[in-house]
């Protein structure tokens, strides 16, 4: 414990750090500032699209194809999908929630109207007597697309969320910051807090840091949980700020706004914060093994730059491995990505998921933990370079 | 408490510097460890506290092997502290918490560092941070580190370094208190004969390993000691068998047979060739020095 707190002075008192804790605080806290200025389109332009879409559905299917009895249901179901979607289209305009006040009776639920219209574009797929549903689909999204509209609603409707017409609400803001920090941003700011927690001790303070009785793995270890802790309670920090100076621009979004989650072999729907809870998590976790793979190679390689070099190459490992098909399913390496298993983009790979995940990273803490004991154990800390004393 | 070294053998790459190094010091000692440049001092502490792999031979610490082994180093470091290089010192702390550090690693029992600063002066500049300080200053800090972990043996590396004559007294004289406490002191250092005001025992490498020891105590036998170049050597007349003549127009003459007035009067003819000091008394570590490492010659030789 009483080496905790030199070592935690030794790093705190670095300016490198300084400077590198300050600006990570400052493009967190300032990332929500940045989003209201790119450019969007709005759920409601989106809806305009589709109106226009169903516009033409009507020009391109010859009229005598919807005689038949399914025609005319499809017929219906089109014409009541352009009908919803004007509806909807109102709704968003308004920006007052799933309805608009006094008009209740004539615009209706936006929620209760999207389960009619995903149910309806649902019945397209099984109308295969109609003769030109080749060409009705061509128009529709993607089956699964529907579907997970469907969980989408039912989530809103289940959980009382209003459809937000709003992508720049706070929560939205939250959810891509989020993404951005679990992805190579938190290999990058590892790698660069670990890169030279020994190489500067090595290379400036040698006399100093060495002969202390305390293991290299227990300095390892310590120094490599100061860094992750700095990196993580100005991350949170800059996090939360950000969220607070996104609610100045907007009051619009919940936190309980559903976002998808894969989970194996469907998407689920959860809220922004169980989504948020679960991706820094698995992000702090994940992240500890690379402040611990990058403290570790500061010690072997004492090259700052080597070390940020080889610690952010490994972010790009799950591609490598991903060429392995199913099989990668299976390997610990493929979890170094948080974001792809969480949005499902390794579903082609089959049986990616965040239990895999979690067992990976634990995987993945003990090959370090290992690695780094036989390095440790193996390497003197000074073959070959004795340098004569300064004075 | 001993410390005992066997048969330790250094390589680098194919080069031997050290080869079958032994000894032996017990507690309450003082030994200075003497080389020029390049011999092999640092190395010998190095391969000692483990930083670098031996080839062969055994660290002893009471008997007791330390091998290579992480349980080991770790004891060894516990029991072990050696002499921080003043340009490695952590330029944005202060002098007091660099000896806190110490204590705190290795003596964390220990309470006050308070006396240590009072002993060693530093109270005037201790708390400034230690980029504002001067070689002197750092040397001492460094020294009072080692005085604050308190470890059993302490290897002191050109510990003299950048210290005033003033400093260069009362570190000498803080060594002599420590090693009371049962202490194992080696000290590496080029001030010859400050090494005799506390060292107990002189150790000189060359050749690879401990080439000569004398223990100070023991050296009894008296010379005139003084300067006088070759050319006003043969004027001098006779001298006394034994005598040596060591590089630098050093000469030491055996005083034993001699009687007082024989003596005053060689220190007086001494002293008429040359201004620098001419005295008596035994060997010391700088003429051991001039003896080993420039070479033996006899007054009958020149």
């Amino acid at each position: 414990m009483k080496l905790f707190k030199w070592d935690f002075l030794k790093i705190i008192r670095d300016w490198k750090v300084r400077i590198l804790l300050v600006s990570l605080f400052l493009f967190l806290a300032s990332y929500s500032a940045f989003y209201q200025d790119r450019s969007i389109v709005l759920p409601l332009e989106e809806l305009r699209s589709e109106y226009e879409d169903t516009q033409q559905i009507f020009h391109a299917i010859p009229q005598n194809h919807f005689d038949s009895a399914t025609g005319q249901e499809v017929y219906d179901k089109l014409a009541r999908q352009q009908s919803i979607i004007g509806m909807q289209r109102y709704i968003l305009d308004e920006q007052e929630g799933n309805t608009v006040s006094g008009l209740e009776n004539v615009v209706s639920d936006y929620v209760d109207q999207g389960l009619e219209l995903a149910e309806n574009r649902l019945f397209f797929y099984e109308a295969d007597d109609f003769e030109s549903q080749e060409l009705l689909l061509s128009f529709m999204p993607a089956k699964t697309e529907i579907e997970n509209d469907l969980k989408f609603l039912t989530y809103l409707k289940e959980n009382n969320v209003d459809i937000d017409w709003n992508p720049l609400s706070p929560s939205f803001v939250l959810f891509n910051l989020i993404n951005i920090v679990a992805g190579i941003f938190i290999f990058i700011i590892a790698a660069i807090f670990g890169a030279d927690r020994f190489s500067r001790d090595q290379e400036f303070n040698w006399s100093i840091s060495q002969g202390i009785p305390y293991s290299w793995t227990h300095q390892w270890r310590q120094r490599s949980f100061i860094s992750w802790a700095l990196i993580w309670i100005i991350t949170l920090a800059g996090i939360l700020v950000s969220y607070l100076f996104s609610t100045l621009f907007t009051d619009s979004g919940t936190l309980n706004y559903p976002v998808p989650l894969y989970s194996g072999e469907e998407t689920v729907y959860v809220s922004i914060m169980q989504y948020v809870i679960l991706a820094l998590l698995l992000t702090m976790a994940l992240s500890y093994i690379i402040v611990k793979l990058s403290t570790g190679l500061s010690w072997v390689f004492r090259n700052i730059y080597l070390t940020i070099t080889i610690v952010t190459a490994v972010f790009y490992l799950p591609y490598v491995f991903a060429l392995t098909g199913p099989a990668a399913g299976w390997n610990p390496f493929l979890y170094l990505q948080i974001i792809p298993v969480l949005e499902g983009a390794w579903e082609p790979l089959k049986n990616v998921t965040v239990t895999k995940l979690i067992i990976s990273i634990a995987v993945l803490y003990i090959i370090v933990e290992i690695v780094f004991h036989f390095i440790f154990k193996l390497i003197p800390t000074r073959t070959g370079r004795l340098e004569r004393r300064k004075n | 408490m001993s410390l005992e070294v066997k048969n330790l053998t250094i390589n680098y790459g194919t080069k031997t510097v050290l080869k079958d190094v032994n000894f032996n010091i017990a507690d309450n000692t003082i030994i200075g460890l003497v080389a020029p440049n390049g011999t092999g001092k640092t190395t010998l502490f190095n391969a000692i506290i483990r930083f670098i792999p031996i080839n062969t031979g055994e660290i002893l610490i009471d008997g007791t092997a330390y091998k290579n082994t992480t349980k080991d180093v770790k004891a060894l470091h516990n029991k072990i502290t050696f002499f921080p290089d003043q340009a490695e010192l952590y330029e944005d702390f202060s002098g007091v918490e660099h000896i806190e550090m110490y204590r705190d690693i290795w003596n964390p029992e220990s309470g006050n560092i308070d006396e240590v600063i009072r002993r060693l002066n530093m109270e005037g500049y201790v708390e400034n941070k230690v980029k504002t300080y001067s070689l002197g200053m750092r040397q001492r800090l460094c020294f009072a580190m080692m005085i604050a972990a308190d470890t059993k043996i302490m290897f002191m590396d050109e510990i003299m370094n950048g210290l005033d004559p003033v400093n260069v007294e009362l570190v000498s004289s803080v060594l002599q208190e420590i090693k009371e406490d049962g202490k194992i002191i080696i000290v590496a250092s080029h001030l010859l004969e400050n090494l005799d005001d506390y060292a107990d025992q002189i150790y000189f490498l060359n050749e690879q390993s401990i080439y000569y020891t004398y223990i100070r105590e023991e050296s009894h036998r008296e010379y005139v000691k003084g300067y006088i170049s070759e050319d006003n050597l043969k004027s001098v007349g006779p001298l006394e068998k034994g005598t040596l003549y060591l590089a630098g127009d050093r000469i030491c003459i055996p005083a034993d047979n001699l009687k007082e007035d024989e003596v005053f009067k060689l220190m007086s003819t001494l002293k008429k060739f040359s201004t620098a000091e001419v005295s008596l008394g035994p060997l010391g570590t700088h003429e051991h020095y001039l003896r080993i490492y420039k070479g033996e010659r006899s007054y009958e030789t020149v």
